[in-house]
């Protein structure tokens, strides 16, 4: 459970208004240009890739003069958040094509865990006879 | 009077009560939290790593030191180690019923979500008494229906009817407690894996899993990602509660606990498995993003994810209400574990009946659970946690689940380890165990494990300034940041020596 300091409501807050802030495509996917539209022309638009996760990595994209439009190419899948002082919204940023590693990954942790819990399920009932009542008598058991 | 030490009925049963302990609120919500927080990819394959190396093996000593001595886990660790490792084991249980009293707080709201998922959890025009949600809101909005919920006093109601539930599942025992597992912890495992279906058939859901498990090289470097991990395995298998101990008591002495472990473990991690699916679709799809941990995915960011679902309303309150049943069921079959093992302690410790024991634990739980839910808003500017219940709660959560259960396994590997012996225990475990623990088990459990959870505890107090909750904006309440550790800490180390010193009624 642990933390819960609701803090947080800065960060969710924005996500729950309403989007000021408009991309060409609104799944863009890793390494592939979007264009991001503004209400209001800024300087700097701010790019939190994995926002609040302890390896957040901010990228910066600036515009002389202020301008509405940003042109982003996604370094990275994933969340990401977008914002200005003024306004903010996360965007889900897709994989290019399948990521083999993280299907291997998925297989190998899927067939694991699921494996070795229908194998230790294997042995609970492989001595076992046709009923799984243990029937123990207490006193066969003493304290010790 | 204490009647005889209780059984299962059967094998499935201990496994199902066992993994439903394992399973609760940690598995559904705070894994992914967790597994977000660290990074998705960066965090899955140190977790993987945790499961082997920390998880299974003290899953093993918490289930046979219980199968050993037949005994709780105080009185298991008073007969292993004498009177040194019966004060850990009280202590252990002393913090055990902090975390029961907010945990079943935490149930009680979670409750009142599930009800408002048919009433206005997922409908406009919602309003709290909060500065920044006083106005009625043009969507429904699921951060503002929680925090208007928990400052009214039907939590209370809530509270009272989870505590209960809990009450008659364990009024006759294992006996009853077998009973509900084989409903709830079935009805757990459907209901996930109709979330997990819904998310990863949602456009671009695949996407989201794929953020879990694709391991990214820059976070596995991390030491910080590695500690997370390795907490969360500890927390996510209900280590160091005295829960596994108690339960594995009531196993024959010929138990493989072995297999028992691995048993357990693997049913605890393939349900974070498909909780993962779930959620992380969930997220990715609706580039929701998780700040806080546990509370803020539950109840704000699920539901907000749930509400978008669908655009007709009563698949919307369907999804919704199975996601809060599924939490309800979950914290159940926990919390009657975590009421267990305290009830267990005291009928080993002073062969008292098992409805004296229940009613010693819940009149104080109770009144303590309703003190986690008090409605009074204490910070209105939201800058913590709002009511005085939830900072409460939110105080206490963050000392004692981060400190005591990492603090217990310290000193229980290190009891097991070089007082009674990891040989010993190694041995009895081979006796019955189908797979046999090699050399490598005895050097996990006396050096490799101390050094991990010393590592991480004190990695873990290092970052404690300024003291948590100090930044909270509480005119008036700011005191309760310094009271309520040291009060925990007073009030379980006197309890555990309270009663470790107390006579041991003999059988």
């Amino acid at each position: 459970m642990r933390t819960i300091a609701l803090l947080l409501i800065a960060f969710v807050w924005p996500a729950l208004a309403p989007a000021q802030i408009s991309l060409s495509d609104e799944q863009p996917v890793q390494g592939e240009p979007v264009t991001i539209t503004l209400a209001e022309p800024v300087s700097e638009l701010i790019v939190t890739y994995r926002p609040n996760s302890s390896i957040a990595r901010v990228d910066t994209l600036r515009a002389e003069p202020p301008a509405t439009a940003f042109l982003w190419t996604p370094r990275q899948a994933g969340v990401a958040s977008l914002s200005t002082p003024a306004e903010g919204r996360n965007v889900s940023v897709r994989f290019q094509g399948l990521s083999g590693s993280g299907i291997f990954v998925m297989i190998i942790a899927g067939t694991l865990l699921f494996g070795g819990a229908g194998f230790a399920f294997y042995i609970l009932f492989k001595d076992e006879e046709e009923d799984d009542t243990l029937d123990i008598e207490l006193d066969h058991f003493p304290d010790t | 009077m204490s009647a005889p030490r209780q059984n299962w009925q059967s094998k499935l049963g201990f496994i199902l009560a066992a993994s439903g302990s394992a399973i609760g609120l940690g598995n559904i919500v705070f894994f992914s939290s967790n597994a977000y927080q660290y990074g998705g990819g960066a965090f899955y394959v140190p977790y993987f790593v945790a499961l082997f190396v920390l998880g299974m093996p003290i899953m093993m000593v918490e289930f046979g030191i219980g199968t050993l001595t037949q005994k709780s886990f105080p009185m298991a660790l008073s007969r292993l180690a004498g009177r040194r490792g019966e004060f850990v084991g009280w202590w252990s249980i002393g913090s055990a019923l902090f975390i029961t009293m907010y945990y079943i707080a935490i149930l009680g709201w979670a409750l009142g979500m599930m009800i408002g998922a048919f009433g206005s959890l997922f409908e406009p025009g919602v309003s709290a008494p909060f500065a920044p949600f006083a106005e009625p809101t043009p969507e429904p909005n699921a951060t503002v229906y929680f925090f208007n919920l928990i400052s009214t006093w039907n939590p209370l109601v809530y509270i009272i009817i989870i505590w209960l539930v809990n009450l008659f599942i364990l009024r006759q025992g294992t006996h009853t407690i077998e009973k509900a597992v084989r409903i709830f912890v079935p009805l757990m495992w459907l209901f996930m894996v109709i979330l997990a279906i819904r998310g990863l058939t949602l456009p671009g859901g695949f996407d989201g899993v794929m953020y879990l498990f694709t391991p990214a090289m820059d976070g596995i470097k991390e030491p910080t990602v590695w500690k997370g991990a390795f907490s969360q395995m500890f927390f996510s298998l209900s280590l160091g509660l005295g829960t596994m101990t108690a339960y594995a008591s009531y196993l024959p002495k010929d138990a493989d606990q072995v297999n028992n472990s691995m048993l357990v473990s693997f049913l605890n991690c393939s349900f974070e498995f498909l909780a993962g699916l779930a959620i992380f679709s969930l997220l990715f799809v609706f580039a929701l993003n998780p700040a806080g941990t546990t509370l803020s995915l539950s109840f704000f960011v699920i539901p907000q994810g749930i509400n978008e679902l669908s655009a007709v309303p009563w698949i919307v309150r369907l999804f919704g209400f199975l996601f809060y049943l599924l939490v309800v069921l979950a914290g159940i079959t926990s919390s009657i574990s975590l009421i267990e093992a305290p009830a267990s302690a005291l009928i080993d410790k002073f062969r008292i009946s098992r409805r004296r024991a229940l009613a010693l634990i819940a009149i104080p739980c109770v009144v303590g659970s309703c003190l986690f839910a008090l409605p009074q808003i204490i910070d209105p500017g939201l800058s913590g946690d709002g009511t005085l219940g939830l900072t409460l709660l939110d105080i206490t959560d963050h000392w004692v689940f981060n400190y005591s259960l990492l603090t217990v396994g310290f000193l229980e590997v290190l009891m097991i380890g070089w007082v009674f012996g990891a040989g010993k225990l190694r041995a009895a475990l081979n006796e019955n165990a189908h797979i046999k623990l090699g050399g490598w088990f005895e050097v996990l459990i006396r050096y490799l494990l101390p050094v991990i959870l010393l590592v991480v505890i004190v990695t873990s107090l290092m970052q404690e300034w300024p003291l948590y909750g100090s930044t909270y904006d509480m005119p008036g309440y700011g005191w309760l940041t310094i009271f309520i550790p040291v009060f925990w800490l007073a009030f379980t180390l006197l309890f555990a020596l309270y009663i470790t010193r107390a006579k041991t009624k003999e059988a």
